[in-house]
């Protein structure tokens, strides 16, 4: 797929046309409660055992580096959840890790609608769950929502 | 666009002292298409992401991951496994059109 810079613009503007519940700053964050309670039921994360390392600001969403890491043994994790809950889509990624892996450390991008507060919660083998939060702001403007998605 | 190959690009120790950890790194090309864009036309582009990737060390699991939209276009990952023994890892890419991409890398451990 082969998208130059008019086709973009004029797709963008097709997109904030159709779907006014995805521009402007009037749509707010999905509830980061009740995605967990989707996910782990009625257990609450705990602050703490779980990293994120994100940049407090990035010049646009499409590629945002994140890494996410657990000072416990991969036996001890259970598996990592992902949550952007300024997306439209608000579940990023969930990480298990298996036998092999040497530590519980996983690097990688993602894209970001808007500015927002990316949480990653940790559950262990213990059935515990830990979280941690950062704000980033996409500074991308105007464009910020309709270039999400581009390539 | 379907029946092309995407590009992979895969960074593995050739050789790693038994027991270290070694860290592996892999990009795939992959537009993940996340199903909310419109083309000029204003339809929209079917959702097509990889979903699920996984790399296996001599068949045992290092890492499993469920990928959403959030994941960036030309997704790519890094992770550390346990050089155990010689052989090699084997990374595969699930596709939301069923297609699964594979690729494998060797490693050589002292």
């Amino acid at each position: 797929m082969k998208i130059d810079r008019r086709d973009f613009l004029v797709g963008s503007a097709a997109l904030a046309a159709a779907s006014p519940a995805l521009t402007g700053a009037a749509r707010a964050d999905a509830p980061v409660g009740q995605l967990l309670t989707e996910i782990f039921g009625n257990r609450k994360p705990k602050p703490g055992v779980i990293q994120m390392k994100l940049s407090p600001i990035a010049e646009n969403g499409l590629a945002v580096p994140i890494t996410l890491s657990v000072d416990e043994t991969p036996a001890n994790v259970t598996r990592i959840v992902l949550l952007a809950p300024g997306n439209p889509f608000p579940k990023a990624a969930e990480y298990r890790f298996g036998p092999r892996a040497a530590k519980v450390e996983v690097a990688t991008r993602i894209r970001l609608a808007r500015s927002q507060e990316v949480t990653a919660v940790a559950e262990l083998r213990d059935g515990s769950l830990w979280s941690a939060s950062a704000d980033i702001t996409i500074t991308s403007g105007a464009c910020a929502e309709a270039e999400y998605g581009a390539r | 666009m379907p029946g092309e190959t995407p590009k992979i690009l895969i960074r593995v120790p050739a050789t790693a002292q038994r027991g270290a950890a070694v860290e592996i790194k892999a990009l795939i090309n992959h537009p993940m298409e996340n199903g909310l864009r419109y083309d000029l036309d204003g339809k929209l582009f079917p959702r097509k992401i990889i979903h699920r990737f996984v790399c296996k060390y001599n068949g045992e699991t290092v890492i499993d991951c469920d990928w959403g939209t959030a994941i960036s276009a030309n997704p790519y990952i890094s992770f550390f496994a346990i050089a155990a023994d010689s052989g090699s890892f084997e990374f595969e890419w699930f596709d939301d059109d069923g297609t699964v991409y594979r690729q494998t890398a060797p490693i050589l451990v002292a």
